[in-house]
């Protein structure tokens, strides 16, 4: 069985129509079709070069599709970058997280969108407002329970990969409204870093935000997403409900066995 | 699993990470400049005076405000070398317009946009090309100093307006105005740097590699970029004004090889070379260091060959400290 939803689901908050990205000669995606419904944890499985990384990148306006459209909440958006995401409520974590090791966790949380307020000797410029700032990053990583040494003072490249991986990922949800996307969450990481990652996409679940992951993680797949899709050669092959899921099934569609 | 920091761990956080980097390279170079002042002191009776002090203050005004603006650049992960070629236009623009009869504050704005273009294609040539900061800016620095030359007309202009000439020979209450002016522009982009959101977005371009970091996370990396490079022609321009202010004289010569001696002061001071690092204030200490050196080589009747080389000496002592600096920062 294949999941199926019709355009009428009024769960759907984010799709992708027909997407194709050529490079040259290569195809990276051909034609494919995505829907994402709210709250539900949806995985992107393949081999290397299979076209995760070219829609997770479409979709999230790093990259722009040859052809094919983006929905969202039922109307045609077009995204030139990411910012434009942002303005839609689509937030993303890339694989290199995009963090300035140099800037602490406050000023990465917010960064490229700094709360300011007047300043006192220069009533015409506006200046950082660093207590708002604060006191958010402090509220919001407090209320994910992710365990980092400090929310200011400490800069990021101090941390270690799994506290710059949560880091991260609680900026992608303090600001996601809609879609999280995450490029290989717990790539490189240990046992418990890794834990700590699921349970902040599951907590990203829980305040119906949805989640999309390219994962090469089997078990993280497993044990996290509602849906699976697979990709192999630029083309979505299988579509799977959680129930229907298992290793074999998924590692067979992948290899095209 | 969860440990959320307190205030209190926030703060102890915070200072041990000042400690550790802010107050090392800090205290270093307040250990130099005391050593370097004690040398000195014993070398020359005429060194550790009042007047010496803000005699000094006054010769490394120019030199300090074109750091200041050196220190923006380098932060920012870009570097400008046509800084000292930029100071010399300026001054020339303004002094040829002084010398034809137009008046001061017509010749000075006229001298400030002279720094602005160069600036502005500095910026067009980094940002909008895509050229290498290194070689974009050695190129423009001979062509503003070739500019310098050309307008006028390679002779050496002698500056007779009193009001030009008083920003940088006159002193309020013996405290040289070239000095305080120094300090109103370090004051300024000391605040711009920490306090506001462009300071914010500096940081953050310099932080990572051609600023990927700060472009995925929606700071306008381009144009944050521009407004440096065209800030440094302006700032330049100011410096270079100043120099002509406090020397009577405009020439195309002003201010040649300043280039390193800048970079050594802003380096010294702290500012990391691959960007993402320093603050003004660590540059106004190192401006004060190498100003300090070259004083006393002076007074100490050291031939300038000497003040050459040991200005060489301290720009390759600042660019190992910054390199071991940089190691460390990375551990």
């Amino acid at each position: 069985m294949t999941a199926q939803f019709t355009e009428a689901d009024t769960n759907i908050v984010y799709s992708a129509r027909g997407l194709t990205k050529r490079y040259g000669a290569i195809t990276a995606c051909e034609d494919v079709d995505i829907d994402i419904r709210r709250g539900e944890v949806v995985a992107i499985v393949g081999d290397n070069g299979a076209g995760k990384s070219t829609i997770l990148k479409i979709m999230v306006g790093a990259i722009q599709a040859d052809s094919g459209s983006l929905v969202k909440h039922g109307k045609e958006i077009r995204l030139n970058s990411t910012l434009d995401a942002h303005k839609y409520g689509i937030e993303v974590v890339f694989q290199d997280l995009a963090l300035c090791p140099n800037l602490d966790v406050a000023a990465n949380i917010f960064l490229g969108r700094e709360l300011s307020k007047r300043s006192r000797w220069m009533p015409l410029a506006k200046v950082l407002d660093r207590p708002a700032m604060r006191q958010q990053a402090e509220s919001e990583i407090g209320r994910l329970k992710v365990n980092i040494p400090a929310i200011s003072g400490v800069r990021v490249h101090k941390m270690s990969g799994g506290q710059r991986q949560c880091v991260a990922v609680a900026r992608a949800i303090f600001w996601s409204r809609d879609v999280l996307f995450m490029d290989e969450p717990t790539a490189a990481l240990g046992v418990k870093e890794a834990g700590a990652v699921l349970e902040l996409v599951t907590k990203a679940k829980e305040n119906g935000i949805s989640v999309v992951m390219i994962s090469h993680a089997m078990p993280h797949v497993m044990q996290l997403a509602d849906r699976v899709f697979v990709m192999r050669h630029g083309h979505k092959v299988e579509e799977l409900m959680k129930e229907e899921v298992s290793m074999d099934r998924v590692v067979r569609a992948i290899v095209g066995d | 699993m969860v440990s959320l920091h307190t205030a209190d761990n926030t703060k102890k956080a915070f200072y041990s990470n000042w400690k550790s980097v802010g107050s090392a390279n800090a205290s270093g170079l307040l250990a130099a400049l005391v050593v370097v002042t004690a040398i000195l002191s014993v070398t020359t009776p005429y060194f550790f005076t009042a007047e010496n002090g803000l005699n000094i203050l006054r010769a490394v005004s120019f030199i300090g405000i074109a750091a200041a603006a050196a220190t923006l650049v380098l932060v920012s992960g870009g570097i400008d070398l046509s800084m000292a070629a930029t100071m010399a236009l300026a001054g020339t623009v303004t002094g040829g317009l002084i010398e034809g009869g137009y008046p001061t504050i017509f010749a000075v704005i006229a001298g400030l946009l002279a720094g602005g273009i160069v600036g502005t294609i500095n910026a067009v040539v980094i940002v909008g090309f895509g050229i290498n900061p290194l070689i974009a800016t050695i190129g423009t620095q001979f062509a503003a100093r070739g500019a310098a030359y050309l307008v006028v007309d390679s002779r050496e202009v002698f500056i007779m307006d009193p009001a030009f000439n008083w920003v940088g020979q006159a002193t309020v209450f013996s405290f040289p105005v070239s000095g305080i002016l120094m300090l109103l522009v370090f004051l300024f982009l000391g605040w711009l740097m920490r306090d506001t959101i462009f300071g914010r977005h500096i940081y953050a371009i310099g932080g990572t590699p051609n600023g990927s970091s700060a472009l995925l996370s929606g700071v306008p990396v381009k144009r944050r970029q521009f407004q440096v490079y065209v800030f440094s022609g302006l700032i330049s321009a100011v410096a270079g004004l100043l120099l002509s202010s406090y020397s009577n004289t405009a020439t195309g010569y002003n201010a040649m090889g300043l280039e390193l001696p800048i970079l050594a002061a802003v380096i010294l001071g702290g500012t990391a070379l691959g960007g993402g690092r320093g603050t003004v204030w660590g540059t106004l200490a190192g401006v004060l260091l190498v100003g300090v050196i070259v004083n006393g080589l002076t007074l100490n009747n050291a031939p300038i060959a000497w003040v050459l080389v040991v200005q060489g000496a301290v720009l390759v002592i600042a660019v190992v400290v910054d390199d071991r600096r940089q190691t460390k920062y990375n551990k």
